[in-house]
């Protein structure tokens, strides 16, 4: 037998529920705007039926009457897998975005193509000299060539310099990334704390979990972390295949510094617990580390070439002319040669170079830039090589090579290396020839990359030149068997530097200097393209994934004000029904039973 | 699929920008004339750009070369020409002198004149470009090439190297005439005013120097026809250079300028796409259901 009051029971839930639906609406409605809100829905069941064993139905199918509505949970529309989508799609852009940002400020630092860039003053360097070809003894022309050559070298120190402090800017940028990872980990490290105890209680954490759930997309569009969710509720963080966040507990970064040997310095990823290096796969810092380890040094190193090779070639030319008037039978360097003779800090190695040791044939050899000059360093590894072991630089294609008599070839590099002095000269797995045979054979080891002396950035005119116009070398010299210039009006060597221009030199890949800074600045121009197209191409991907998860999530203020007036009339409705059993209660309690009175 | 405001808010907004930026995009092509500013967008282009601009650099240059050698040829040309006419002079005066009806006295009167004439062909053969470069010094171009001796003979202080000039790529031509081999002529006529100034120089005697002077004058014939021939070839240099200037401002102007045409029309296109995303965008966004309920 039912109760009387039977019926109100079931409205009152029915009241309860409702309100509990335009609660979470209200929800929704005022979460419309927030960032990685996922839109809730509450979801109603019937409630158990209340069942009523009849005289006329057998036992086993009593009349079930229904008892009205509650609401089990209030859910979060939310799907895992568009979300993984979305932030494998969103890293890649992150990396992609970046690099295309920061190769475009490269492409603004080499400003091609226009009239006033390193082509220009590369150009006008050798037509200066053309012009003093036809007028060698005019000192005006002479004074116009140091100009040139002093703007040619200020060109490049600036392309160089600001090469360089791009490379620390992205590197402070980078190292500033670590506190911010850290402290994302410490947070989804105290949600899923709180996530856990709340699962745990039984309990739906749905808006900790949006708060988890948007920090995630933050740290793989920074670092392309991968995660997996656990049956704890809680949420693991990986950077390249390490744990970072597990339950409640974060493996932080740290940095370490390492100075670089031309100033600037260097912030290696680590894991703070035990210094391991951190692989970072991809978002920002993929970009950002990808800019500052490949690119900008790429840059940097053919920027440096080409400033080598160019002050390489016109100081040979140049040395084999005279000056005019007290100069006449004196040979000069035209640029500052750094060459063998100076620290290998300011030499076009030092924008990579670290301080530190090699190992060559088992032995440590120390690298010490701020005091060691190339020849130095060369010489010990040649004496740990032994073997009557010698080196030598070649002019014409800038790369060294070291000959050398031993019965086995000597292994050039070791595990525990700190300075990366072999790769940067190119010694590094070079190929190991011999080339007689003896015994024992006598070894060749020949650098596969020409090497960079001169720093772009600190590149300049030499001293006896900027001293007097005179010095500068037009006349021909020891190259015609003189010892003394022929007369003011020679301009023989002067017609040999200009023609410099035309030459084609092995250390540039059989390229003239024109014909090198063109193809570096194709090849830039090709990376930006890349990088553009494949950011832009991201970008529409993950605009069409966001999309898709905008249409699960996100919040229709339509569809909310439509419920809303839905769940307001189911409320309605509840009340009047009320109203309805309270009439008729009032009919039995006042009205029943008082026939006559 | 189930579109939110904020997906309709987004899909307008990432829309507007990237019409926005195509807009952008050309309009800095119109305003700036050049289709390639940055490398990225025609890598091509720009590596080609370097090279053209080179080659550009390179050409203004030795068109100034080739009007600096043309400068020394033409000084060169001018002064052979006053030699020619002074040796002429000097011809006829000879033959005068060589006839017999002259006597000492005369002679010796014709004597001076050549003497003067020789100093004349000496000073021609001291000319300056601008007072600055000797021009048959060799390469002692600031020391004038020619002086006399206590006993009057000429002296050539210049040397006989070869002054080139670089009209082309890897193209010089020599600008200079050796002065050196104009000793032998100031000689002759040194021994010419000789003979005259002697009493007892005959007729047949200053006859025979004449074939002399007329070797003399030959070679300055010929050492001019040859700085003619030289500056013909200037000329030749010059033209193709101008039209090699022609060819690659051409090139330049293809492989960097903008097709103005082309980029108007791309413009107004875009300006027209982008003012109707603005609208269609202004009219969704604004539209809810909230306008519709009571």
């Amino acid at each position: 037998m039912r109760s009387t009051f039977f019926g109100l029971n079931t409205l009152l839930r029915a009241l309860q529920t409702q309100q509990l639906a335009l609660d979470t609406t209200n929800h929704n409605i005022a979460n419309a705007n927030t960032e990685g809100y996922s839109r809730q829905v509450a979801s109603m069941v019937a409630t158990r039926p209340y069942t009523m064993p009849g005289r006329s139905r057998p036992a086993s199918m009593p009349l079930a009457i229904g008892t009205g509505v509650q609401a089990d949970q209030i859910r979060r529309q939310r799907d895992a897998f568009v979300d993984l989508e979305v932030r494998q799609q969103l890293q890649a852009q992150r990396q992609w975005e970046t690099l295309a940002a920061g190769l475009r400020q490269v492409e603004g630092i080499f400003a091609e193509p226009s009239d006033h860039s390193l082509q220009a003053l590369i150009s006008n360097f050798f037509n200066a000299w053309s012009e003093l070809s036809n007028d060698p003894e005019s000192s005006a022309v002479r004074a116009a060539v140091r100009a040139s050559g002093e703007s040619l070298a200020t060109g490049f120190n600036d392309l160089g310099r600001r090469l360089e402090q791009m490379r620390q800017d992205v590197d402070g940028a980078i190292s500033l990334k670590v506190p911010e990872i850290n402290l994302i980990g410490a947070e989804l490290a105290s949600l899923n704390d709180q996530i856990m105890k709340a699962v745990g209680a039984g309990d739906v954490p749905n808006d900790l979990r949006d708060r988890r759930d948007l920090l995630l997309d933050e740290l793989v569009k920074l670092t392309g972390a991968t995660y997996r969710e656990e049956l704890d509720g809680s949420t693991s963080v990986f950077l390249g295949a390490r744990t970072f966040v597990a339950g409640n507990m974060v493996s932080e970064l740290a940095t370490e510094t390492r100075a670089l040997a031309s100033g600037g310095q260097i912030h290696l990823l680590q894991w703070a617990r035990d210094g391991a290096a951190v692989r970072i796969d991809g978002g920002e810092l993929k970009g950002q580390l990808e800019l500052r380890d490949q690119t900008l040094p790429e840059q940097l190193r053919q920027l440096n070439l080409l400033a080598s090779t160019l002050a390489g070639a016109v100081n040979d030319q140049h040395r084999q002319g005279f000056g005019t008037g007290a100069f006449s039978s004196t040979v000069s360097n035209f640029f500052d040669p750094v060459a063998t003779t100076a620290t290998l800090n300011s030499t076009g190695l030092g924008n990579d170079l670290y301080g530190g040791q090699i190992t060559v044939n088992g032995v440590a050899v120390t690298v010490d830039p701020g005091s060691q000059t190339l020849s130095a360093v060369m010489t010990s590894i040649t004496s740990a090589i032994g073997g009557g072991a010698t080196w030598t630089l070649d002019g014409a294609t800038g790369t060294i090579s070291i000959t050398y008599t031993s019965a086995t070839a000597v292994t050039l590099g070791g595990p525990a290396d700190t300075s990366n002095f072999l790769q940067l000269v190119g010694l590094l797995g070079a190929p190991d020839t011999i080339v007689a045979g003896g015994p024992p054979p006598v070894h060749r080891i020949t650098g596969v990359a020409p090497v960079a002396l001169v720093r772009a950035a600190t590149m300049a005119v030499d001293q006896a030149i900027k001293n007097d116009v005179q010095a500068i070398a037009a006349a021909a010299g020891s190259s015609v068997g003189l010892t003394t210039a022929a007369g003011p009006g020679d301009n023989r060597n002067a017609l040999a530097i200009a023609g410099l221009q035309r030459t084609a030199l092995a250390a540039l890949g059989s390229a003239t200097f024109e014909e090198y800074y063109a193809s570096t600045v194709a090849a830039l121009g090709v990376q930006v393209r890349q990088a553009d197209e494949l950011s832009s191409n991201q970008a529409l991907v993950t605009q069409h994934l966001e999309l898709r998860r905008q249409s699960i999530s996100g919040v229709s203020l339509d569809e909310e004000a439509t419920r809303l007036i839905q769940y307001q009339h189911a409320y309605e409705a509840a009340a009047r029904a009320i109203t309805a059993l309270d009439e008729m209660l009032e009919t039995i309690i006042n009205r029943m039973g008082r026939v006559g009175m | 699929m189930r579109v939110t405001n904020r997906m309709l808010m987004e899909t307008i907004l990432a829309n507007i920008h990237r019409n926005v930026e195509a807009l952008d995009r050309t309009q800095h092509q119109v305003s700036s004339g050049k289709r390639v500013t940055r490398p990225g967008e025609d890598p091509v282009a720009a590596g080609l750009g370097v090279r053209l601009r080179t080659e550009r650099g390179a050409q203004d240059q030795y068109l100034r070369n080739i009007d600096q050698a043309r400068t020394w040829l033409a000084a060169t040309d001018q002064a052979l020409g006053e030699a020619s006419n002074t040796l002429q002079r000097i011809r006829e005066l000879a033959v005068q002198a060589a006839n017999d009806t002259y006597g000492a006295a005369d002679r010796a009167t014709i004597s001076k004149e050549v003497d003067q004439l020789r100093d004349h062909l000496i000073d021609t053969l001291n000319s300056t470009i601008l007072g600055d470069q000797y021009i048959f010094a060799g390469m002692k171009t600031t020391t004038a090439p020619f002086s006399k001796d206590v006993a009057g003979n000429a002296v050539y202080n210049g040397d006989s190297n070869t002054v080139a000039r670089e009209i082309g790529p890897g193209v010089t031509i020599p600008v200079n005439v050796d002065g050196s081999t104009f000793l032998t002529t100031l000689a002759d006529l040194k021994s010419l005013a000789d003979a005259l100034a002697d009493p007892l120089s005959t007729s047949a005697q200053i006859s025979g120097l004449l074939t002399n002077l007329d070797a003399d004058a030959d070679l300055v014939l010929a050492t001019r026809a040859e700085v003619g021939a030289k500056l013909n070839r200037l000329d030749f240099m010059q033209d193709r250079l101008n039209d090699l200037v022609v060819e690659v401002g051409r090139l330049q102007s293809a492989n960097e300028d903008v097709d103005l045409a082309d980029a108007l029309l791309r413009l107004s296109t875009q300006e027209a796409v982008l003012r109707a995303s603005l609208q269609i965008g202004a009219r969704t966004a604004a539209m809810s259901i909230l306008d519709f309920l009571k």
